[in-house]
């Protein structure tokens, strides 16, 4: 296999190259759409013709053979017109691919790609609901038009509701015939439906929801290195303060006020770059730690999709089981039957053989004329009876012969359906796996040593951990280290206020900012309470071992 | 022709054929209602050809 061969199905929708998007991958992603589009026909071509098969069994053989032909018409006239519909795509696409290159055209920005990207392959309105399930599901569930089936259960009759209301919009002319049909009928249609909406509208929604974990992912491992690239930057610019302070300390000494003063300006301009980027740096460790959980959110999404499909399946799946299991009894039963009756039979043969030899044999015993005459008829006589016992025997094996045949041929709809019903989960479990994509680790923010000069960085390890303490003080300047630019800073002086510092625990101290009325906030106020939950988790990180 | 003007075109030529499938669907889908009908229809003059009515 190649490594092509080896990549997910999403991921050869928009590959390695989706952040420097092109029309290349646009082009691409909107040919595998349609391939997708006509693929999804080719399963609802196939998906409704084993119901309509099995509820013409019934009639006489011509008037299957006007109903396959009608069949068989439908079949073509849908795949026919959707191949049309491609090479008139085909067509009128090169003709578009011609005129863009002959022009020289300036690129996009790579979100309004993305976007227009996204809106043709329709993963924004398939995100999370399918149509086709929501059409099928919401119209079931409205059970506006409904009938009564009754279904014995342990020898009580249970009355159930089933929704007959069509699961789709139908014409006037289609509405009148589908109202024309038996409940039976009616049923069978709408079954064939929900088959759709699991086998077409399952791997819709999965290959969606695949496609946004692959992609967040990815972009989670984009901000975790543009993170790494701020801590190679904040490493080099301490490792230069450092040097700056080690050469001002050697030559203070020698340098009148005013050049102290300008090296010193120097210094702080240095300091303040650094502190600068400290803050980015948290600010990007924000941003990780939501995209963090945006992409294990999805992972639950799609957990949750797949295991609707496999619910969904397992109740198309249980009444062909439940037949099984039964025919499969009443199978065991009649070759346990059979088995017996063969015994019974040999055993018949063995002592018939055996008596026709004795008879054979008797006038060589010696006996008299009529010993032997007597003998001779109890022996034909009992030869007779075993014969009758015999046929019996044998006429009772051919019709349980018969009755392992009609049984065999009656597992093979369930066996076919529960077959149909596994392959279905495969393909929907190939569809939805994420096996294939590598989870990017979240990575644990590293504590940088900070030169003993400048302003205490928020990574900086000098928490001093206690165990009945916590360090108020600390938390509050590394809150501030991340608050510059959104005026979310805590003032210390406002923080004791009324609060009995020393005893605080830091779910306390969460508790007291979260409720603090932040009056410079820059944030948006339907934003402000995601943004200080963001901030307290980027702060437990630091401050991991208080409670 | 420009980058948008390309896009959109694309996007146009995209909805022409997604609209061209859909209408097929639907076809497909009144075909069933019919051949369904259909069925119904010959089960019940079969039932009335039995019952000699």
């Amino acid at each position: 296999m190649t490594d092509q061969e080896k990549k997910p199905l999403v991921e050869s929708e928009l590959d390695e190259k989706h952040l420097e998007f092109n029309f290349n991958d646009l082009d691409q992603a909107v040919e595998q759409a349609i391939d997708k589009k006509k693929e999804e026909v080719g399963l609802l071509a196939k998906v409704d013709w084993p119901e309509i098969m099995k509820s013409i069994a019934g009639l006489e053989q011509g008037q299957s053979a006007v109903i396959e032909k009608d069949v068989e018409d439908a079949q073509n006239q849908l795949l026919g017109t959707v191949t049309e519909a491609e090479e008139v795509f085909e067509s009128k696409h090169q003709e578009i691919i011609n005129e863009r290159e002959t022009k020289d055209i300036e690129p996009l920005s790579v979100e309004s790609k993305l976007s227009q990207a996204e809106e043709v392959l329709g993963e924004k309105s398939v995100r999370g609901e399918s149509p086709i399930a929501n059409s099928v599901e919401s119209e079931i569930l409205s059970g506006q038009d409904t009938s009564v089936e009754v279904e014995k259960t342990g020898g009580s009759e249970v009355q159930k509701e089933i929704s007959t209301e069509p699961p789709v919009e139908l014409s006037s002319k289609n509405k009148s015939l589908y109202e024309r049909l038996s409940d039976k009928a009616k049923t069978v249609a709408i079954e064939a439906f929900k088959t759709v909406d699991i086998s077409v509208g399952g791997r819709i929604r999965l290959s969606a929801g695949k496609y946004l974990y692959w992609w967040h992912n990815k972009k989670l491992d984009k901000l975790q290195k543009e993170g790494d690239d701020f801590d190679r930057q904040i490493g080099d610019l301490s490792e230069k303060l450092k040097k700056f302070d080690n050469a001002i300390s050697q030559v203070e000494s020698e340098l009148n006020p005013k050049e102290l003063e300008k090296i010193k300006e120097d210094r702080e301009k240095l300091a303040s770059r650094l502190t600068g980027l400290e803050t980015q740096k948290t600010d990007q460790e924000i941003l990780i730690s939501e995209q963090a959980k945006k992409r294990d959110g999805l992972k639950g999404d799609l957990d949750e999709i797949f295991k609707e499909y496999h619910n969904k399946i397992a109740k198309k799946q249980e009444p062909y089981q439940e037949q099984l299991n039964q025919l499969n009894e009443t199978l065991s039963s009649l070759e346990a039957d059979k088995i017996g009756y063969e015994s019974n039979l040999a055993e018949f043969e063995a002592r018939k053989a055996k008596l026709v030899g004795q008879l054979e044999n008797l006038t060589n015993l010696g006996l008299s004329k009529r010993d032997i005459k007597a003998t001779s008829k109890v022996l034909k006589s009992t030869i007779i009876q075993i014969n009758k016992e015999i046929k019996k025997g044998e006429l009772e094996v051919s019709k349980l012969s018969k009755g392992i045949a009609k049984i065999t041929k009656q597992q093979e709809v369930p066996t076919a359906k529960v077959k149909n019903w596994k392959e279905t989960m495969a393909v929907l479990s190939e569809w939805g796996s994420i096996d294939q994509i590598e989870e990017v680790p979240i990575k644990t923010p590293e504590i940088r040593p900070t030169p003993e000069t400048s302003t205490p960085g928020f990574y900086e390890n000098n928490v001093e951990i206690s165990a009945d303490k916590f360090p108020i003080n600390g938390y509050i300047t590394r809150w501030n280290l991340i608050s510059q630019s959104d005026g979310l800073a805590i003032k210390l002086e406002d923080f004791k206020k009324n609060q009995s510092i020393s005893e605080l625990t830091l779910k306390q101290v969460e508790s007291i900012i979260s409720k603090m009325p932040f009056s410079q906030s820059r944030v948006p106020r339907y934003q402000l309470k995601n943004r200080l939950q963001n901030k307290m988790d980027t702060m437990r990180i630091i401050f991991k071992n208080y409670k | 022709m420009t980058e948008e003007q390309s896009k959109i075109e694309l996007e146009k030529i995209y909805q022409e054929f997604t609209a061209k499938v859909e209408e097929a669907k639907k076809n497909y889908h009144q075909k069933i209602d019919e051949i369904l009908a259909k069925i119904d229809e010959m089960k019940i003059a079969q039932v009335k050809k039995n019952l000699n009515i």
